[in-house]
């Protein structure tokens, strides 16, 4: 069974955004390109299999992340060669004093759902994500949008748990100072 | 004897593991106690759940129209 036009025309449409997530996740333009590629060829090689029972998009992001996930395996040395030296500074340092205590107060950030339920902060969230280092986004992007365990991830890429949580809490700091930053201290007028 | 009593640095060290690994009892007891005390990571131990549910809304967010 071939793709119909009006079938290639609608993933066509949708390819900027494949492209975008594909990014977020590999950090690597030619990587992107080819997951997305893939991904494409994939979905016109077997339009039957698009029941139109999900939304196309859903359908697409289901069959990238797959394609990701190729990515990473094929790449994974590559990727953990390159992780240390595009790290950013060390948060840690930044935040905390000597005795241990964080050097500045921490914001009550209200009620979840008055955040989570506004467009504008998934957008702010989204470049937060863009934002983080190379591997730090990686590895951010591997546990909380592939949604996969730590252990698949460390053996995906041969890394230690510890690096692993090491790498995320970096991200994960980097994320709360950029939301503080973008959203709930620009919103309040608090002090960031 | 098992330490119970922990810095800031190190209560956002725990709460962070915990978002990728079980938490061990010791660490969950020693966060308890911490936060008894300590209002800044209180407020940062919610800013961490915040971002959990977060990530979550995002992830249907891009698989969505």
């Amino acid at each position: 069974m071939t793709a119909s036009p009006d079938f290639c025309r609608q993933i066509e449409t949708l390819r900027p955004v494949l492209l975008k997530y594909a990014r977020l996740q590999l950090r690597n333009p030619a990587w992107a390109e080819d997951a997305v590629s893939d991904c494409v060829l994939a979905a016109l090689e077997k339009p039957q299999s698009f029941a139109g029972a999900s939304q196309l998009k859903t359908w697409l992001i289901g069959i990238l992340k797959h394609k990701l996930i190729d990515q990473i395996r094929k790449n994974s040395r590559e990727m953990s060669t390159t992780a240390s030296t595009d790290d950013g500074e060390d948060l840690d340092d930044l935040l905390f004093a000597a005795d241990g205590h964080w050097r500045e107060r921490q914001h009550d950030w209200g009620n979840p759902e008055d955040a989570l339920r506004q467009l504008d902060f998934m957008k702010v969230l989204e470049a937060c994500v863009d934002k983080l280092p190379g591997q730090q986004g990686r590895l951010f992007m591997m546990r909380e949008w592939l949604e996969l365990e730590s252990d698949e991830i460390c053996k995906e890429l041969a890394i230690t748990p510890t690096n692993l949580w090491v790498m995320l809490h970096r991200a994960r700091l980097r994320l709360k100072e950029c939301l503080q930053a973008g959203w709930f201290g620009a919103k309040t007028g608090a002090a960031i | 004897m098992i330490k119970l009593k922990i810095t800031c640095r190190e209560a956002t060290d725990i709460t962070l593991k915990a978002e990728d690994r079980r938490m061990p009892l010791t660490e969950r007891l020693s966060l308890r106690l911490h936060h008894r005390i300590c209002g800044n990571c209180r407020r940062f131990y919610r800013q961490v759940e915040l971002m959990r549910l977060a990530s979550a809304r995002w992830r249907r967010y891009t698989e969505e129209d």
